[in-house]
Formats: C-alpha cells, structure tokens, sequence
C-alpha cells in the first residue's frame, strides 16, 4: 500500500475508533504506532512511539499547562469566584439585566485566573443561578448565561487550550496567550450587549436590582485584587518580556496559593486540589503523547503536503475555503469535545491553514472560539450539560434555548475576527 | 474473580494516589524553582543556574506518576454519544474494546520507553546546563507506564467479568462516577 492511502486510511481508522468510544489519546496513539508499523517495521515503530511519553513531557515550554492548571483549582479556594461576582454584581447590577451582565463580567474575572471553561459555568451555576432566581429572573436566560459566560475562560489567558494549540503547531505560547485578550474582552461586551438587547425587548425576564452606593462599590474591590494580580502578572510579564509564559505561570500561582492559605485553606483541599490538577494534566499531556505519535506517522505518508497542495491549488478564493472550515468545525463541535477535535483535526489542516497564507496566531484564536461555541451548541454542548448536570430542574432544552440570542452575538464575533485580523495580532505584534 | 478484582484495585488505588500526590508536590516545588529564578534574576541580578534544567526533569514526574491515577477514574476524554447509549452487555463489549486498544497503546509505550531508558543508561545522555542523567526521568516514566498498564489490564478484566455477569455491579467502574465536571479545565 502507498504510504497516501495508508496515511488516509489511518485517518478514516481513527475516527472510526473515536466514534467507537475509544478515548482520543489511545486511538490517536493506536493508529499512529500501527502505521508507523507498517511503514517502517516493528523495531522502528516502537522505538518512535516510546521516545514520545517522556520527550513531550521534560520539556519547559509544556511546564506552563500544570501551572496554569494549578491556578484555577487553587482560585476557588482562595475566593476570588465569590468576590468577582459580589463586586461585578454592585457595579454593574443597576444595569437591565444586571446579576446577568454581572455573571458575564464575573466569568470574565474567573476566566483571569482560571483556563476551563466547564470550571466556570459550574462555579456559576452554584453561585450565580440561585441569586437570579431569588430576584426573579427567567430561569432559562439565567442558564444561557451563565452557560456561556463559561466559554470566556478559553481565550482570557490563562488559557489551558490555546497553550495546548502552540505546543502541537510550535507556535510562541507567549504571543497566542496576549491574542486571546482582545477577542476575549470583545465577547464579554458582546455577551452583555446582547443581554440587554433580550431585557429590553422583554423586561419581564430581569427585574431591576436596587441601588448599590458609592462606599459599597469601593468595598468590593479589594476582593478581586487577586484577579488583577494574576492578569498583571500574566499580560504585563509576557507583554514587557520580563518572563517567560512559564514564569509568569509559577508566579501567578505562587499569589493564587498565597491568597488561599491567607483565606486558611485547608490541607484536606490542598491535596484535593493538588489531585485534580495532576488528573488533569496527566489527561492533556496522554492526548498529546497520542496525537504526537499519530502527526509522526502522519509526517511519515506525507499526506499533510499533499492535503495543502491540494487545498492551495483550488480554483476558489481563500475565504471561502475558510468558510469551509469554519462550518467543519461547528459541526464537528456539535459531536466531538473541544480537545479532541482540536488534536484529530490540526495535524492535516494546519498545514493547509499556513499554505494559503493564514497567520498562526490569529488561526489559533479563531479555532479555540469556534471550539467554544461548540460547548454550548447541541446535542454535546458541554457547558449546557454542566448546567442541567447541577441543575436537573432546568431541563438540557431550556439551557440551549437560553443560549440561542448569544449565538446570533458569536456570528458577530467571528466575522470581527475575520474581518479584523489585526484586532488579534495588534498586541502579539507589539511585544517587547 | 471480583473479590480477586477488588483486592488488585485496593493495592492499587492508594499507590496511584500517592503518586499522583508526589506529582502535585513536584508541581508545587517547580513553581518555586520558577519563582526563586524571577526573584533572583529580576531582585539580584542573579539567575538561577540550571533551572530549565530543573523544571524540564520535574515535568517528566508531575505527567507521569499522575497518568494511572487519571486512568482510574476514567479521566480520559472521549467521545460517550454512541457508548452512552448502550446498556448490559453491549457497554460492557464496548469498553472492553476501548480499554484492549488501550492496553495495546500502553503495552508498546511501556516497551519502547524501556528501550529508550535502557540507551539513555548504556550511553549517559544528560541535560545541557547541570549535568543532570537523563535516565532518571526516563525510567519513572517507563515505571509509570508499568503501572497504568497494570491499571488498565485489571479494568479490561472487569469489563470482560461484566459481560459475563453484567448485574453484579464494580467498584472498579464506580470511580468513574466522581464528579468530572469541574476537573475538565482544558476548553
């Protein structure tokens, strides 16, 4: 067999395998070490597929991702969840649709020290739905928000997956975490545009909430300076060039812990802390051995060259290939989680991506937004389950119909990402 | 052959736990080595020697003695929406399928990590700055692999023993159930 067919081949093996239920990180390694196998013998094959557990492991650009792991574990211990909401909600609670608007930019706080998006809307989900229910608030608006409110952890660094997204395509982690800031911001604004679009067009959803004074608003802010450490210490470290993503990791983690033995965190929640953030990584860096050794084999039938040969030497322009991929990946997001399809996908369109000329920065900012939206698209809407998982009493139907007003604002923010590439890259570009 | 099950996965358990504790201890102590190079370059102009060194051989124990503890909760991500909907002995085949695949993968890395350990002993390959042998980091990964390949043989079983006897309940595939919610922080 020709190593193109064979590569094709591992492909169509590996998504059968994934639909299967087989875990993403043992089918890609699977199908991986088999070609690597049959292309380059039993002694080769192994060889290869062992050097990869430990070379994608002691390396220092992948230290940054337990870090930043760390981070959004130890954050709920250390309060800042509980006070980006109380000083979100006496800000901006006067607002229509205020404890709504407050959700958004307490998830934005939250998405400041914390990389999960699943995270989020559970914190949420415990702290902020009952309030809204408590003042009155449509119970599916209030899930829709908060559901989507989650997927701003993806692109505020620290952020888990735009990390994973340098790592795999060796593009500078330090440049993808400043371009997630904008787009970020620019969701959170859009997300509460659109609130108050939906609460204008019908007040019964959100009642007003009473008046907060001045004293009471400059209270609350001491309680997010954790939140305002860690952006700092992120951004302003990256940015000014003083340290390395992984620095900057060590240091902000350093403050998040800092904070949560001052709030006397207890060593009980220490080690359950410490626990799921190894669970975590292990998870992450087990996907990454897999696909690592699944982008070898790859590399080995040349398929990735033939496939962005083939994709340049299209008689159609550029974006409408773009739009081409787009519509995969909603689609895709409508089945598959995030990771998943971001590590099945890249090694063959990447390549193509580059080759019609696409910047790899901005490309990442793009795929990790179109990731998000499929965690609140259905039928595997992660976020909306996360919601209904907490929450049984609000019904799977009514988290996606609460989220659907904030979809029509997504198609506003990926035609500004397109659109303005330089929105993105401004920041990246200018770094010291 | 489930109390024999359950026996393998009591002496498992508590190791894999306490690995999976080292590791995050290892976790905390990189942070430190990170911030004391920080502290040191930026407060006294005096970098701290060797610490990407360091750190790249902390990374190799943070991922590896946590990979069987992620396994023994399931913690793996896959794709449930068509083994979500099947019951008794049909979800029974199908993990026992994905754990086989799984066994495979971990039986070859398991192999081909020893071989990698074994020249990394015979020829002493270490890092640039310090010096450190290579070898160390390598062999706990191969170790790691060692156990998670026990770890996921003893879940095969189980599944094989479910679809004998799919009724009779495991405790083996109740760690699943723990909340993963809110451990899933990578969207």
């Amino acid at each position: 067999m020709d190593p193109l067919t064979l590569g094709m081949l591992g492909i169509g093996v590996l998504i059968l395998l994934v639909v299967l239920g087989v875990p993403v990180a043992f089918a890609s390694a699977f199908t991986g070490i088999c070609g690597l196998i049959a292309l380059r013998g039993a002694t080769v094959g192994i060889g290869l597929s062992g050097i990869i557990p430990f070379a994608n492991s002691a390396h220092y650009s992948l230290s940054v991702l337990p870090l930043f792991i760390a981070i959004g574990f130890l954050a709920r211990h250390a309060g800042n969840t509980t006070s980006a909401y109380d000083a979100a909600r006496k800000w901006v609670g006067r607002a229509p649709g205020g404890l709504a608007t407050a959700t958004i930019f307490a998830s934005a706080g939250f998405a400041a020290v914390s990389g999960a998006s699943t995270a989020s809307t559970a914190v949420f989900t415990r702290l902020a739905l009952p309030e809204m229910e408590a003042r009155g608030y449509d119970k599916t608006l209030a899930a829709g928000v908060i559901a989507v409110g989650g997927t701003l952890a993806a692109l505020i660094p620290p952020s888990a997956i735009l990390v994973i997204y340098g790592i795999i395509v060796e593009q500078s982690v330090a440049q993808l975490l400043l371009a997630g800031m904008i787009p970020g911001l620019l969701s959170m604004l859009v997300y509460v545009a659109v609130i108050w679009i939906v609460v204008t067009i019908n007040p019964n959803l959100a009642p007003i909430e009473p008046r907060t004074s001045l004293r009471e608003k400059l209270a609350a802010l001491p309680g997010v300076s954790g939140v305002f450490a860690v952006v700092g210490v992120i951004l302003g470290g990256i940015y000014f060039g003083w340290m390395t993503p992984t620095e900057s990791a060590g240091v902000a983690t350093a403050i998040i812990l800092g904070m949560a033995l001052f709030k006397k965190m207890s060593l009980k929640n220490f080690g359950s802390g410490l626990l799921d953030t190894i669970r975590t990584t292990a998870m992450i860096f087990m996907v990454i051995w897999g696909v690592m050794i699944f982008v070898r084999f790859l590399a080995f039938t040349g398929l990735p060259a033939a496939v962005t040969d083939a994709v340049i030497s299209l008689d159609v322009p550029r974006w409408v290939i773009l739009l081409g991929i787009i519509v995969m990946y909603l689609l895709m997001g409508m089945i598959l989680d995030g990771l998943g399809m971001m590590m099945l996908t890249l090694p063959v369109v990447y390549p193509a991506i580059v080759g019609l000329g696409y910047d790899p920065i901005w490309f990442g900012i793009l795929l990790v937004k179109l990731i998000e939206i499929g965690v609140v698209t259905p039928p595997v809407g992660l976020n909306c389950y996360v919601v209904n998982g907490i929450r049984p009493d609000i019904p799977l139907e009514s988290v996606f119909r609460g989220v659907m007003p904030f979809l029509i604002g997504e198609v506003f923010i990926i035609s500004v990402i397109i659109l303005f590439p330089d929105l993105i890259l401004f920041l990246p570009n200018m770094m010291n | 052959m489930k109390s024999f099950i359950s026996t393998v996965d009591n002496i498992l358990s508590p190791i894999e736990k306490y690995f999976a504790l080292i590791a995050g201890c290892v976790a905390m102590l990189m942070m430190c080595v990170v911030c004391a190079e920080v502290i040191g370059r930026t407060g006294f102009n005096h970098p701290l020697r060797g610490n990407i060194d360091v750190v790249e051989q902390f990374m190799a124990v943070v991922v590896a003695l946590g990979i069987s503890y992620c396994q023994s909760h399931f913690g793996n991500v896959r794709m449930t929406l068509l083994s979500n909907r099947l019951s008794g002995r049909g979800k029974w085949l199908s993990e026992a399928f994905a754990l086989s695949i799984g066994c495979f993968v971990v039986a070859v890395l398991t192999k081909g990590s020893y071989a990698n350990f074994l020249r990394a002993w015979r020829n002493g390959g270490d890092t640039p700055e310090l010096g450190l042998p290579l070898w160390i980091g390598i062999f706990i990964v191969t170790a790691a692999l060692g156990l998670l390949f026990i770890r996921m043989t003893l879940q095969l079983i189980e599944a094989l023993r479910l679809m004998a006897q799919p009724t009779t309940g495991s405790a083996i595939f109740a760690h699943a159930f723990d909340d993963p919610i809110e451990t899933n922080p990578y969207e």
